[in-house]
């Protein structure tokens, strides 16, 4: 399956923050009852069918049913592509012509290879994880903690969160309105214990903002007592 | 199983200057959820992180086999204003 459809802000979140790595993501919105996207949508999933885009990732989302995440991106026409790359908007284009978006597609994998992005692909990271030092396994954590410029540790995902306290926590960052990326570690054991390392932190949740750790749920509850607007300080820095 | 007492004791051997220390245990006896205050002024001029990692490495094997833990740290001036 090569375009992937989002159902969910979750699914979204995880797909373009934490899983993303560095790859080169493209997002298509689109809707049922616009004409253009029909063609366009068939358009788009040859383009992720072909070889030369294997390490793309093709999302695709249905700005009606998920306008949330249309309204992140001030969706205001369909079709609409983004391209993002670790977390930032490369591109963006209006409209289904399929020429003038292979040649953004292209002008985007130029630009990252030139970059110099030599981070192994996701597959043949877990391969090597048996293997893999202290070092490297910090240096991995080290970019997931980067993933978004506020990061989430937690027990479950937001919309279903397994704990209290990580409960408590994502309740707080919605109610300041602070967007943020996370993590589930009750999915990856690894993660979960070498973290606790990383972070010199025994417990979960963890926020980091701007790859800063920034405590668990008491200390984020006495820092919005000290200050009101303690994320939107912190994230400016 | 931790008892809130075991958890004091800890405390108060390892941290220095301790004024206060109060532990309760949430799970009515379970040993599973203990909410901590701690009040001493080695925390003076730490910020909150700093002073939760004193408490942290003082309970590090404790913290490990409990679910929850909840942590306020206090300087003596701090915890006068809050129980006066």
């Amino acid at each position: 399956m090569a375009v992937h459809q989002i159902t969910n802000q979750d699914e979204f979140t995880r797909l373009t923050t934490t899983d993303a790595g560095d790859k080169l993501i493209v997002l298509y919105f689109h809707t049922i009852w616009a004409e253009p996207c029909k063609q366009m949508g068939e358009v788009y999933s040859a383009i992720s069918d072909e070889p030369s885009n294997k390490d793309v990732s093709f999302l695709s989302i249905d700005a009606d049913s998920n306008s949330e995440i249309a309204e992140l991106f001030e969706i205001s026409a369909v079709p609409y592509f983004v391209l993002i790359q670790k977390g930032t908007i490369l591109k963006e284009l209006s409209g289904a012509d399929p020429k003038e978006f292979i040649n953004l597609l292209d002008e985007c994998k130029k630009f990252i290879e030139n970059k110099g992005a030599n981070a192994p692909k996701p597959e043949e990271d877990t391969e090597e994880a048996e293997g893999e030092s202290e070092e490297e396994v910090f240096a991995r954590l080290t970019k997931l903690v980067n993933a978004a410029p506020v990061m989430l540790f937690m027990k479950g995902t937001p919309s279903e969160p397994k704990c209290g306290f990580s409960r408590q926590l994502v309740g707080i960052l919605r109610e300041h309105q602070v967007r943020f990326g996370f993590f589930d570690i009750l999915r990856d054991d690894a993660i979960r214990q070498s973290l606790k390392k990383f972070s010199d932190w025994p417990t979960f949740p963890q926020l980091y903002i701007n790859g800063e750790f920034q405590g668990g749920l008491d200390i984020i509850k006495e820092s919005l007592e000290d200050d009101t607007e303690f994320f939107q300080h912190t994230i400016q820095q | 199983m931790l008892t809130e007492e075991d958890l004091r004791n800890k405390i108060s051997t390892t941290i220095p200057d301790i004024y206060n220390v109060i532990v309760t245990d949430l799970s009515y006896g379970c040993g599973q959820s203990f909410d901590v205050v701690v009040v001493s002024n080695i925390f003076q001029g730490k910020n909150k992180l700093q002073r939760s990692r004193l408490v942290n490495g003082a309970l590090k094997e404790e913290i490990q086999t409990i679910h929850a833990f909840s942590c306020k740290c206090y300087t003596e001036d701090e915890w006068a204003k809050i129980v006066i």
